[in-house]
């Protein structure tokens, strides 16, 4: 004979008929014997009911499917190269940092192929720097120097950092830089640094040499002549500032993107 | 030349599917429209380059929503955000009930009075619950999506059931006092 705490016990079990034949049987004639337990049992299955039919949290937003749908669309070719990239990142950076630049010259090549096919051109620098954000912000491990925890940094790093610091804004808490790294993008040797503008918003900033990248011609507007794009649902801002291009790519609005321009314009 | 039928376009579809689901899991976890948004976005996102590691023949749906829980544990403790859990105390009222009162209350429950109670529940309750007795998960599935083992899932399952069933029972009694 069953205890009415094993009863307990079983009677999710038995609702997801994981319960052996033998066991249906005992908790069955348990339920019809024992009134507590029958009890206990018909309180639950009036509360799943309860929960199943007026239960209800709302459906994805018409505008939000639209932009996942084309979200999905576009990230479901490149991520093939893409995600073996990440994974070698994670188990060797050093020899990644080189594959990397092998494979920058070999994708671009049918990327730019690609592009010529497609309805709406996309600047390889947007394009690149979309990928860059989504890679790191993906990350699982911390970028390659946390700003935050710089003190017993080795001493190769320590040039990396006064750069860093000439693009942070310590006084400012909407966008403190939480770390950063030099890669490679468009055969250039990049500096990444990442902002953490609100909670989940992070934002790329990425500094390239300019030479051989042409940006679209661009009214000059509050913040100068920069160029700003949407590529896969993410918002993408470009300056030249002297010998540099400036990419900024976040998934937060203009206003908040615009700011962030100036103080690194002013800086 | 016959291109190759595109795998990766095709789960990028199923995954459309799904969408629904995992905006209305992420809208319990927070209330925040950019946090839900970002939230399925990641999870989508992550689907994807992870779908190598997607075993077919096994519930994607469930393998879906142990990356947004994932996703979005791992977002909590980067916020720093604890996740509390309520000390659980049984209501002392509730040894006495009545038992036909309760299926009547359970019964009558609003679905606002439900939602209440639901999220007036901690995190970790609430979330068995709705894995189990909303979206239909198995218990072994909803302790995978959690992260947990079965046992654990079964205890918050009990408890968040037995602290819902109080809530119900107190809007319940409530709403009859203000209208005698
Ligand atoms: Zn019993």
């Amino acid at each position: 004979m069953l205890r009415c705490e094993t009863v307990k016990d079983f009677l999710d079990a038995l609702r997801d008929g994981t319960l052996g034949l033998s066991e249906v049987q005992e908790v069955r004639s348990h339920l019809a014997t024992c009134s507590a337990c029958g009890r206990e049992s018909e309180v639950t299955e009036a509360l799943r009911a309860a929960i199943r039919n007026r239960v209800s949290a709302p459906a994805a937003p018409a505008a939000f499917r639209e932009a996942m749908a084309h979200l999905l669309a576009r990230q479901a070719t490149p991520m093939g190269w893409f995600a073996r990239l990440q994974e070698a990142f994670r188990r060797q950076p050093v020899a990644a940092m080189a594959l990397t630049a092998a494979m920058v010259l070999l994708v671009l090549v049918p990327l730019n192929l690609q592009m010529l096919f497609r309805r709406e051109t996309v600047l390889p620098l947007v394009e690149e720097s979309v990928n860059e954000h989504i890679r790191l912000t993906l990350h699982e491990t911390p970028p390659e120097i946390p700003i935050r925890e710089l003190q017993p940094l080795p001493v190769r790093h320590q040039r990396r950092l006064e750069l860093f610091q000439s693009l942070s804004f310590p006084d400012d808490s909407e966008y403190h830089v939480t770390g950063g790294q030099v890669s490679y993008l468009l055969h250039r040797k990049v500096l990444t640094v990442t902002y953490y503008h609100r909670p989940n918003r992070p934002i790329t900033l990425l500094v390239l040499p300019s030479t051989g990248i042409q940006l679209p011609d661009q009214p000059i507007g509050l913040a100068g002549k920069v160029y700003w794009a949407i590529h896969q649902g993410f918002r993408t801002a470009h300056w030249q500032q002297g010998p540099l291009i400036y990419s900024l790519v976040a998934d937060s609005d203009e206003a908040d993107l615009s700011r962030l321009v100036e103080k690194l314009q002013h800086k | 030349m016959t291109p190759l039928p595109d795998s990766s376009h095709l789960f990028a579809r199923s995954l459309l599917q799904y969408l629904d689901a995992l905006y209305g899991f992420a809208w319990w976890l927070t209330h925040h429209r950019e946090e839900i948004e970002d939230l399925v976005q990641e999870t989508c996102l992550r689907a994807l380059r992870s779908a190598h590691q997607f075993e077919p023949g096994t519930n994607l749906k469930a393998w879906l929503f142990s990356i947004l829980e994932h996703e979005w544990l791992r977002r909590q403790r980067l916020a720093k955000r604890e996740v509390q859990s309520d000390a659980y105390s049984a209501d002392p009222q509730s040894e006495g009930r009545e038992w036909a009162v309760e299926i009547d209350v359970i019964r009558a429950a609003l679905r606002k009075d439900l939602d209440e109670g639901l999220r007036a529940l901690s995190e970790e309750y609430r979330s068995a619950v709705l894995l189990f007795d909303l979206y239909g998960f198995s218990l072994k599935e909803t302790a995978e999506i959690l992260a947990v083992p079965d046992g654990t899932v079964k205890s918050r399952l009990s408890r968040g059931r037995q602290m819902l069933r109080d809530k119900l029972r107190a809007y319940g009694s409530g709403s009859s006092d203000a209208e005698m």
